[in-house]
């Protein structure tokens, strides 16, 4: 992987501070995470987002006005590292825990973080009507496509063509049906404000999600309604591709069927 | 203390209000549906919330997120309704969630749901049984007080008669001793602070990546007996001198009362015990008072399910032998025609003689 | 044109050959241990000064050595799944001789 043998390697220091004059512009971690130890699998895009979501909460100011209500997937072992108020919710029930939660707590931000099968397939019926009852909470799904924390296998969210455990020769519609693209399925009802999707396959879509994970966290303050961020993540080992193709993977497969970008803003459908 | 004639489902609501209950969601479903119009007039009055959930699974996850914040919130159904809740009620139980239940049931066949819950793994919920309206406003009462004192749900186990008739009744606060502030609830303060809160049914803590079952549902465990030791309750008449014991509960127990009494009147030697907790099941109060019968008799509306608890209690000490059986309405709705006084009296005589009883 | 039909990220690409002193305008720390060698970080870093080492951690994942020319951009904290950057801006930029 170095450089050629017969070329000098010019390697810098990096196990410690620069002794250089210099200014901290990146901490390892964000303040609202408690440690980086985490056993996610390598080049997994959910520690990715996790990241932008608590900076978008660290910019607003709520560290400490924010309940998190987390859903059933590989997600959820990363709750142990986030230092903010949890609910730890059963498989698909998270939208209607943080609805109970909200109503007690209306000055409090709420959200729930889920996956895919978390949320389109066990849980549907409850995100759905949270959003067409503009429950004032933001829903942040990490859609990879697959069941990760089962080893990667079929969700409601599975493209065609895609391979998974239970569609080893890929996901046929004729078979195995379509994909549900739930963000639009959420903009399209009445009580939804802000729906939104992004993705985590490169540096500008990253940061590009912590923009638009702020933007409906402001809807929820604005209190103009129900918000929603659909994140795609990465998760090579569900994809059984190798780490390094997974950000192409999630692009070309994933984000030509759920396509990126604001579908809903301030109540209004974005015409895209 | 100036008494109204009020609807069971209406006394019922008022109770939860003035215990302070200020979350909660529902489905409707008979026999049911009346409290939760009760609490959907009343809650809103107090500054409270009820929500007309989508169904009854997310009307338990709904409760589940409010209990979590701190507040008083409670939900219900009857037990079709319940069953559909049965994996949250499990859950949520070891998450240590202080939530009100009311079953308000198509007669007595939820008693195994009830007691033995029909989630998985171990948990159990206090059920308390009233046997009428009056009753029922002081058992809401003191459900909340007993689900915050020992951070676990408490179920009202009541039925279509205690829903659907009227008593004159006086809804009057209750007082119970203080109880501690709710430091667990989540309120978001602790954010940042190193030691914020995840309320969680797996024994999950914050800066440690393993969970920890084990221990963590061994303490509930523990909770659990403790529980068992103290809260069981229960009321029984003439049983120093019965010949036979007659066990019933709920609505059942009020009509076993008013036919033990003319019994008595004409010399008969019969009492009666009924459990007001069905859990803890009152087994020791329930051996002691049939000490001196000759014969247990067991009236119960369903195919025969307490009768496990009593025999349990009784341990062979005497004969036990149910009277009631299935009763029901051409609806389902549970008003069959076991609940009749001569209908009752007459199983209570063939009880007393040992005679075989059609369940 | 829809957002997917963008450029994609770039394939994984070894380092290009320079020659003479470099100037870096900022570096990074990299939490070596952390690292489970999923080279996400490589061929996100614009400068292109990020190489996988075939040296490996205690956990046996190779994990990246950096090449002066860094900018501080920051590209790679936000890319690795497992927080192992830290990124500083020189007050000064840093000419790099050949180290050992």
């Amino acid at each position: 992987m170095s450089g050629d043998d017969n070329r000098t390697r010019f390697v810098v220091r990096t196990d410690r501070v620069p002794e250089q004059p210099a200014s901290r512009v990146g901490e390892q971690r964000p303040g609202l995470l408690r440690s980086e130890d985490h056993d996610l699998c390598p080049g997994c895009g959910e520690p990715v987002a996790l990241r932008m979501l608590l900076e978008a909460i660290e910019e607003l100011g709520l560290g400490q006005d924010s309940i998190g209500v987390v859903g059933i997937g590989c997600y959820t072992a990363l709750t142990t590292l986030m230092d903010i108020d949890l609910i730890q919710a059963l498989h698909g029930r998270a939208p209607s825990v943080a609805t109970g939660a909200k109503r007690m707590r209306p000055d409090k931000l709420i959200f729930t973080l889920q996956g895919d099968g978390d949320m389109v397939n066990e849980g549907l019926q409850e995100v759905i009507h949270t959003a067409a009852r503009g429950e004032s909470v933001t829903c942040v799904l990490l859609n990879n496509g697959v069941f990760g924390e089962t080893g990667g296998h079929m969700t409601a969210t599975t493209v065609i063509g895609q391979r998974t455990k239970n569609t080893p020769e890929g996901r046929d519609a004729g078979y195995h049906g379509h994909p549900i693209l739930v963000t639009d399925i959420i903009a399209g009802l009445g009580g939804t404000a802000y729906a939104a999707r992004c993705g985590v396959y490169d540096a500008a879509e990253i940061s590009r999600t912590r923009r638009i994970l702020r933007r409906a966290f402001e809807t929820q303050q604005k209190g103009v309604g129900f918000s929603f961020v659909e994140i795609l993540t990465m998760c090579p080992t569900g994809w059984f591709v190798p780490t390094a193709e997974g950000p192409e993977y999630l692009d070309q497969v994933l984000g030509s069927v759920h396509r990126l970008g604001e579908v809903k803003v301030d109540g209004k459908l974005v015409q895209s | 203390m100036t008494r109204r004639l009020m609807e069971g489902s209406e006394a019922i609501a008022e109770a939860a209000v003035v215990a302070g209950c200020r979350f909660f969601a529902g489905y409707p479903m008979t026999p049911f549906t009346e409290l939760l119009e009760g609490m959907a007039r009343r809650l809103p009055a107090e500054g409270g919330v009820c929500i007309n959930a989508e169904s009854e699974l997310e009307a338990i996850g709904m409760a589940w997120g409010a209990l979590a914040t701190g507040a008083r919130a409670a939900t219900g159904s009857t037990g079709q309704g319940l069953a559909l809740m049965q994996e949250s009620l499990s859950e949520l139980t070891r998450s240590e969630l202080p939530l009100v239940l009311f079953n308000m049931a198509r007669g007595q066949a939820d008693y195994y749901q009830a007691t033995r819950g029909g989630g998985h793994g171990d948990y159990r919920h206090i059920v308390l049984a009233p046997i009428d309206i009056g009753e029922a406003v002081a058992l809401t009462q003191l459900a909340f007080d007993l689900a915050d004192r020992w951070r676990n749900p408490v179920q009202i186990y009541g039925d279509y008669l205690l829903a659907h008739t009227s008593e004159a009744v006086a809804v009057e606060r209750l007082d119970f001793a203080p109880l501690p502030t709710k430091d667990w609830a989540v309120d978001g303060s602790l954010g940042g602070s190193g030691a914020s809160r995840n309320i969680n049914p797996i024994g999950m803590t914050k800066g440690s990546k393993g969970i920890e079952p084990e221990s963590f549902w061994k303490r509930l465990q523990a909770k659990h007996d403790e529980i068992a030791a103290a809260e069981a309750r229960y009321e029984s008449e003439h049983t120093e001198d019965a010949e036979l014991l007659v066990v019933a509960f709920g609505t059942v127990a009020r009509f076993v009362r008013y036919v033990v009494a003319g019994l008595r009147a004409e010399g008969v030697k019969v009492g009666w015990f009924r459990p007001i907790t069905l859990w803890p099941f009152p087994a020791q109060a329930l051996a002691e008072a049939a000490a001196g019968a000759a014969r247990v008799a067991v009236l119960e509306q369903n195919a025969g399910q307490m009768i496990d608890d009593v025999r349990l209690a009784i341990l062979g000490a005497a004969p036990v032998i149910p009277i009631g059986g299935i009763s029901s309405d051409e609806a389902g709705f549970g008003i069959g025609p076991l609940l009749d006084v001569d209908v009752i009296r007459d199983r209570i005589e063939a009880g007393l003689a040992g005679r075989e009883v059609p369940r | 044109m829809s957002r997917t039909q963008r450029r994609g990220p770039d394939k994984r690409r070894g380092p290009v050959k320079r020659r003479g002193p470099i100037q870096s305008r900022g570096t990074v720390t990299i939490d070596v241990e952390r690292c489970k060698g999923c080279e996400l970080c490589i061929p996100a870093c614009p400068p292109e000064v990020l190489v996988m080492s075939t040296r490996r951690n205690s956990m046996g994942a190779e994990y990246p050595e950096l090449e002066p020319g860094c900018t501080g951009c920051g590209a790679c904290l936000l890319v690795c799944p497992d927080f192992c950057f830290e990124i500083f801006r020189y007050e000064e930029p840093v000419l790099h001789e050949a180290s050992a």
